[in-house]
């Protein structure tokens, strides 16, 4: 919930405007508010079950090309690696993962990440690019020039 | 992931949200699936009670979130992941509701409703009474003031974030609750326990 503007009930009824109904109107809604929703767990599984199906589209990346034959990598494939690879790195969070490309040629990757509050935005930064080039090298067989923007700074885990 | 460099919270907040969104946009599906935990269940809830019919409820709540999970690159969080999430199951449910005629109210649908932690059994079936008795009232609104009053009394969005899920303005939102409060005062007068 955001802070955006009033909230209409919630609370008492006002006496000066409630009418009959108001007292029954309040606890209805609080009983439906407070209940759990009968059979979620039945949906949710459904719902997971489709999802695992689904894929985002993505953009092939030419890894190799000679006269064996065309390898291609999905940016998706190097986008998740990044994103599992940096997210391993203490106090920080990848929040963006982009690869840029001229035609299929894969030429440069941008991170922007959070750190967590007390991080050294120095020292993660350079963490960040290192490890992103290590995954490009390994995925793309190339490491390509990784630019880092420290983006947000969240909280410290309580 | 989850939960990683997020102050400790007894629900869902902003913040949260916002983390997971980020991460689920990179492909994260574990992230992905907290945020269906997180907020499904009131998709689902507003669904069931602006349409009702069970199948079509559900059938909007999976589409609303296959819509969110190949557009949530697109998510910048300029609103709360809620009422985007919110946006997108209205939007499938108000597609669902053109198509179908008008159903009567199902009192099943709110079977077992409310499943608290009181341990009166007196109140339990007082406020599983009080429930249905509100959904009946409920279905009896028109279609707009039922979806207004949805989602500012029971998913407690702000009367903003009503007029953004429903794509209207919050004069308008404002109008239509007050509407909706005063029908269901009106229905809920006569009920006895």
């Amino acid at each position: 919930m955001s802070d955006l503007g009033p909230r209409s009930v919630g609370g008492p009824p006002d006496p000066r405007t409630a009418g009959p109904g108001a007292d029954a109107l309040t606890r209805a809604t609080r009983a439906l508010r407070e209940a759990p929703e009968p059979g979620w767990g039945d949906v949710a599984d459904r719902l997971r079950t489709r999802l695992r199906t689904l894929s985002r589209p993505g953009r092939p990346l030419t890894v190799r090309e000679d006269e064996a034959g065309v390898v291609q990598v999905d940016t998706r494939v190097v986008v998740d690696a990044v994103r599992r690879a940096v997210g391993a790195l203490p106090g920080t969070r990848p929040v963006a993962v982009v690869v840029a490309a001229e035609g299929t040629r894969a030429v440069s990757a941008r991170v922007d990440v959070a750190i967590r509050f007390g991080t050294d935005a120095h020292a993660s930064a350079d963490a960040v690019r290192e490890r992103t080039r290590e995954v490009l090298r390994t995925v793309l067989g190339v490491a390509h020039p990784v630019d880092v923007t420290v983006a947000d700074v969240v909280p410290e885990t309580r | 992931m989850v939960g990683w460099g997020v102050v400790a919270q007894a629900g869902p907040s902003r913040d949260a949200d916002l983390a997971l969104a980020r991460s689920a946009a990179l492909g994260d599906r574990e992230a992905f699936e907290e945020i269906v935990l997180r907020h499904g269940p009131g998709m689902l809830r507003y669904a069931r009670r602006v349409l009702h019919d069970p199948g079509d409820a559900e059938e909007a709540v999976q589409d609303a979130f296959v819509a969110a999970w190949t557009s949530l690159e697109g998510f910048r969080g300029d609103s709360a992941l809620r009422t985007w999430l919110f946006g997108l199951t209205s939007h499938k449910a108000r597609d669902l509701a053109r198509r179908r005629r008008p159903q009567p109210v199902d009192d099943d649908l709110v079977a077992g409703l409310p499943a608290d932690e009181r341990s009166d059994p007196l109140a339990l079936a007082e406020g599983a009474e009080l429930a249905r008795a509100l959904d009946r009232a409920l279905a009896r609104l028109p279609y707009r003031q039922r979806a207004c009053w949805l989602l500012a009394e029971i998913e407690g969005l702000s009367q903003a974030e009503v007029a953004q899920v429903l794509g209207t303005g919050p004069d308008v939102v404002r109008g239509q609750l007050a509407r909706a409060r005063r029908a269901l005062e009106a229905r809920m007068a006569t009920w006895r326990p």
